[in-house]
């Protein structure tokens, strides 16, 4: 599967954040969108996630639009954006289940406490999440991208918050899925220099 | 389908009950408005009783308004409503599982207070009973109400008073067959008109509102 985009366009504020924007992301290929603040970073990820519509052009998921297969997409595509979407009552597991049970896929606990142990978090496991600071929630909503291990990922200044050994780990991880052949596009105003930079497309907005 | 359900149900019923002050504060709030009328009316008389179920049906109205505005605000703030909309289910069903939990945490305890309220207002056994009955059929039509208007309103701050313009007049017609029904109890009649009313209410309200609540919030998220 590949995720094609043709001649989009955004419009927001009075005037357009990007206009006839065309690119393509292979399996194995990660996307590095980067711009200054405002310049649509999250309103391209936003769209390319199916959450928000674009003033023109279209999202193609294979061969079809994003739109016209929604739930055959959602099921392929991972999303973090700004927030984390974790409960604040709820510990670092029970979000990791609620996320994994509404996207389709089995729940082991097994794994999840590895993939939280692998980010120093297992001793937070099972306290409820409003005790852990942004950046541990932040990773607790990456684990749980790890662990529904979806072919695509869009993600949303993904390392804000974390600390440096997290952030080391994490990029490990990214590297392993682009070598499953799987699809990661990133919003970020640092560069990221963890990857080669033969399976990397930037784009620059504004 | 029903897994899936069942997980949002309950995961936000955990959020609820595990805080106190989400889901005690409206029933003392609703404790204490019914108090207040008792207070100033004179706990004695039968103006009281003639007009208690009646106090009693606006108080919840009010309560519910008031619970409306927080259904979907932390949602919002902590990306949920996001995971939600981008779930391959679909959003109504999960919208439908998050309103039943809603209604469970927030018109379920008004209703097992009843007994103690309506003993407080110095009502007869059987008024009490029907006046659980109606609720209990009316409550779910109020809730699904109010689950509408907080998507539809979701992207204003500070939406209290506005929802309030818009939700009020959505439930008069609830309020009308809840206080005719006591009414007719007075003239010793079964009011299994209302009844049935207020359950084909509730019925509609369950069956079409999630699919609309479902479009307001895609609409709000495309913002």
């Amino acid at each position: 599967m590949i995720l094609n985009v043709k001649r989009l366009a955004c419009y927001k504020g009075n005037k357009y954040l990007f206009r006839d924007l065309n690119f393509s992301v292979s399996p194995g290929q990660l996307l590095l969108i980067q711009g200054q603040n405002g310049s649509g970073k999250s309103s391209l990820l936003k769209i390319l996630a199916g959450l928000s519509v674009p003033e023109k052009g279209k999202v193609y998921w294979g061969s079809d639009t994003i739109w016209k297969q929604r739930d055959k997409y959602c099921n392929q595509m991972s999303f973090l954006g700004h927030k984390e979407g974790m409960k604040r009552n709820l510990t670092p597991i029970e979000n990791i289940r609620d996320l994994l049970i509404m996207a389709e896929l089995p729940t082991h606990e097994e794994k999840m406490k590895q993939i939280l142990a692998a980010v120093q978090l297992q001793a937070h496991a099972h306290y409820p999440c409003y005790q852990l600071s942004q950046g541990q929630r932040r990773k607790v909503a990456l684990c749980a991208l790890l662990v529904k291990q979806k072919p695509l990922w869009l993600l949303d200044e993904p390392f804000t918050a974390l600390d440096k050994e997290s952030i080391y780990h994490l990029q490990q991880r990214f590297i392993e899925h682009l070598r499953q052949n799987g699809m990661i596009v990133i919003a970020s105003h640092t560069a990221l220099d963890f990857i080669d930079l033969n399976d990397m497309i930037t784009i620059v907005l504004g | 389908m029903l897994k899936v359900f069942c997980r949002c149900f309950f995961s936000d019923l955990y959020v609820v009950f595990r805080s106190t002050r989400e889901w005690l504060s409206p029933v003392l709030f609703f404790m204490i408005f019914v108090a207040l009328f008792g207070i100033g009316l004179g706990f004695d008389g039968q103006q009281l009783i003639q007009i208690s179920p009646m106090i009693i049906w606006v108080a919840f109205l009010l309560t519910s308004l008031f619970t409306t505005e927080s259904i979907f605000r932390a949602d919002l703030e902590e990306g949920i409503l996001e995971q939600l909309a981008l779930s391959p289910y679909p959003l109504w069903w999960l919208l439908l599982a998050k309103s039943f939990a809603f209604w469970i945490a927030s018109s379920l305890p008004l209703m097992l207070l009843m007994p103690f309220v309506g003993i407080m207002m110095q009502l007869p056994v059987k008024e009490i009973i029907l006046l659980v009955v109606t609720l209990f059929l009316g409550s779910p039509a109020i809730t699904m109400v109010g689950v509408l208007g907080a998507t539809l309103t979701i992207t204003l701050p500070r939406s209290g008073i506005f929802l309030g313009i818009l939700l009020l007049p959505l439930y008069v017609p609830i309020l009308i067959l809840g206080q005719s029904a006591i009414i007719n109890l007075f003239s010793q009649t079964l009011p299994l008109f209302q009844i049935a009313l207020l359950g084909a209410i509730s019925l509609l309200c369950i069956t079409l509102i999630p699919h609309a609540a479902a479009a307001a919030l895609k609409t709000a998220m495309n913002e």
